[in-house]
């Protein structure tokens, strides 16, 4: 049996958001101003918490340098290593080449071009496999045997606490807020800004969002337990066909609503932060918004969505804005 | 709020700024600086994120500023602007938020998207012929329309509140070595120098225009104003055939030179603006960052001021795919 991930506390998250401070980004609130917000572009109580302009495109930079800060020096030296759909992978690479170490990620073969390469541009190393070894790399512990510390992209604690500084934010910046809606892949992201939340302001409601096509929490919410469930959809940043069973107790306390979001509305989603907001998201940086829209507002109320990453093959965005219908 | 004085500006004092920025607080945001991912570059670039703003470009500061420092009997009949884009735009969000009613005055020409997006901030459209348009804005009065005028560029407290962007550049990165504008009218790079001027005088600010119309660089050159032919292109937000005269004393005093960049590379710099920073820019907005990336603007610590990101999606389209959207008619 392996230990279930905890909460961390309210210090530890403020030590982290100060360790990070001049590393990452406070990325600022602001109003959602496309279609399905209000007509007047006051943005109906929908705010965007724009992740992707931290430095490598996405909030994992957050927990990434944080829990590679938290290493004893000797440990780092030796390098350090994750498994990664693409985000954590940069984030891993960026926080090496600050502290002169190497840096190795797991990656699947079938991730991004564009991840890929800014893994390299950074300086990191990608090993490419098939998605299937990634994930039983994960569930059967196979960092135990690396040279690398490892840094486990879901479920170590310094990297739950980096991304905790996020929630942080959110409250400073709109302490009114109702609703937070967070993109769920392997639930640290959750974990993290779930447990800032909760300390802080017990009674804003917390929605996990994933693509219908990958529901894993969802699946396991509805079960009472992990399931693994089938996974395809165009959100690769949070294809994660299940939740650990490290994590799972953790995200059951956290979560109040989770809600799936169709493939359809997530390209609507990207199109309107390109052209409404001017910020680029990758799918599942979409799908919190997503989320929020397909909401009345009388029932989520002042809402902040995480628009989690922008790392997005060029390809793809070209066909989303030239798709009228999207 | 007066008709603009024919006689030239003057720069704007940096308490006029500072007292700026207090109005416009939570009306602008304060937009992040952020680096850029491009190790390749001669230089360290910073992106002033302005493409952020509630209306997707800087132009809220100076129009909130106007609109907020004004007495409050002169506001009320209303407020006039004459602009095609993102002015028009700022000067309707801010009237909104003071709760003054606003009158827009626009070219016969100006495309559809551009009128709906001022009449979803309650503003109204008055069209008119493109002549008496562009005398409405070279003299600072709209004959038959009534209402205070706000002049988009070459009015001191809309100069100031452009200025704001330089102390919040100046607090965010004390040390930067050169800040890039583009240059449309000149009231954002004359507000930013202003302020930059004040603060941190070792630091230039240098105006950034398209080679498809390039009427500063055409005027330094010359020692007077000039006028120049214009090529229309997708860089709608600056680029025009000749200088505000208002504006040209101030710009010659405090610009250190205009860089004119080629309209292939403002294209090339919007595609990598979408991939490395994840923004979405305009032609105007991409300028500064071309500028910086050609090596034209030297080596240091550069600050691109992405002013604004107000495209439209199919010529955006063209552009990440690597092409040049065809020219509006």
């Amino acid at each position: 049996m392996t230990a279930r991930v905890g909460r961390p506390d309210l210090e530890s998250i403020r030590l982290a958001a100060a360790g990070l401070r001049g590393i990452v980004v406070h990325t600022p609130l602001v109003a959602y101003r496309g279609d399905g917000g209000s007509e007047d572009g006051r943005g109906a109580g929908v705010w965007l918490k724009p992740e992707v302009h931290q430095p490598v495109g996405s909030f994992k930079l957050r927990g990434v340098f944080h829990a590679v800060a938290a290493l004893p020096a000797a440990a780092r030296e030796a390098g350090v290593a994750t498994v990664s759909a693409g985000n954590t992978a940069q984030a891993l690479a960026w926080s090496a080449r600050h502290f002169g170490v190497p840096a190795r990620s797991l990656m699947p073969d079938t991730a991004p071009q564009t991840k890929i390469d800014a893994v390299r541009a950074l300086g990191g190393e990608p090993v490419l496999v098939p998605a299937a070894e990634l994930f039983r790399f994960l569930r059967e512990r196979g960092w135990e045997s690396e040279p690398y510390a490892f840094i486990h992209p879901w479920t170590s604690g310094d990297l739950i606490t980096g991304h905790a500084t996020l929630g942080l934010e959110v409250l400073d910046d709109l302490p009114e807020v109702e609703t937070v809606y967070v993109p769920v892949g392997g639930g640290g992201l959750l974990a993290g800004v779930g447990s800032a939340i909760r300390q802080i302001a017990p009674s804003v409601r917390l929605v996990a969002v994933e693509p219908e096509g990958c529901p894993s929490l969802h699946a396991a919410l509805d079960a009472g337990k992990p399931v693994t469930v089938p996974c395809s959809t165009i959100c690769d940043g949070v294809a994660v066909p299940f939740v650990t069973d490290e994590m799972f107790p953790l995200l059951t306390k956290l979560v109040d609503d989770s809600v799936l979001v169709p493939e359809r509305a997530v390209r609507a989603a990207v199109r309107s932060l390109a052209l409404a907001n001017k910020i680029v998201a990758e799918p599942s940086g979409a799908l919190a918004l997503a989320a929020a829209l397909a909401t009345p507002a009388s029932e989520r109320g002042a809402s902040v969505c995480l628009v989690t990453g922008g790392s997005i093959d060029r390809d793809l965005l070209v066909e989303i804005l030239s798709d009228d219908a999207a | 709020m007066r008709p603009t004085d024919p006689t030239p500006l003057a720069p704007i004092p940096l308490a006029a700024i500072e007292a700026a920025r207090e109005r416009i607080a939570g009306l602008a945001l304060r937009t992040p600086l952020v680096r850029l991912d491009a190790p390749e570059a001669p230089a360290e670039i910073w992106l002033k994120l302005e493409n952020l703003q509630p209306i997707g470009s800087f132009k809220l500061r100076g129009a909130g500023n106007a609109i907020a420092a004004a007495a409050p009997g002169a506001l009320a009949g209303g407020v006039v602007t004459a602009s095609a884009g993102n002015m028009a735009q700022g000067v309707a969000w801010a009237a909104r938020e003071r709760g003054v009613a606003c009158t827009v005055a626009m070219p016969e020409s100006a495309p559809a998207t551009k009128r709906a997006a001022v009449e979803r901030l309650g503003g109204r459209i008055v069209a008119m012929p493109y002549d008496a348009w562009w005398r409405a804005i070279e003299t600072g009065r709209c004959p038959g329309v009534d209402g205070a005028f706000v002049h988009p560029v070459a009015d001191a407290a809309v100069i100031a509140g452009n200025g704001t962007i330089g102390l919040e550049v100046l607090e965010d990165l004390p040390d930067a070595d050169t800040v890039l504008v583009p240059y449309g009218g000149g009231g954002l790079s004359c507000g930013i120098a202003s302020a930059v001027r004040a603060l941190r005088p070792a630091a230039r600010v240098v105006a950034c225009e398209v080679d498809t119309a390039a009427p500063l660089a055409a005027s330094l050159a010359a020692g007077e104003p000039r006028a120049v032919e214009r090529i229309p292109s997708f860089v709608d937000g600056i680029g025009g055939k000749s200088l505000l005269p208002a504006m040209w004393p101030l710009a010659r005093g405090l610009l250190a030179g205009s860089l004119v960049i080629p309209l292939a590379e403002v294209a090339a710099a919007i595609r990598l603006l979408a991939e490395r920073a994840r923004v979405v820019a305009e032609g105007a907005g991409a300028v500064a960052v071309a500028a910086a990336l050609s090596g034209r603007a030297g080596g240091g610590k550069i600050v691109c001021v992405v002013s604004g990101g107000n495209i439209d999606a199919a010529p955006l389209a063209r552009i990440l795919a690597g092409g040049l959207p065809e020219a509006p008619r």
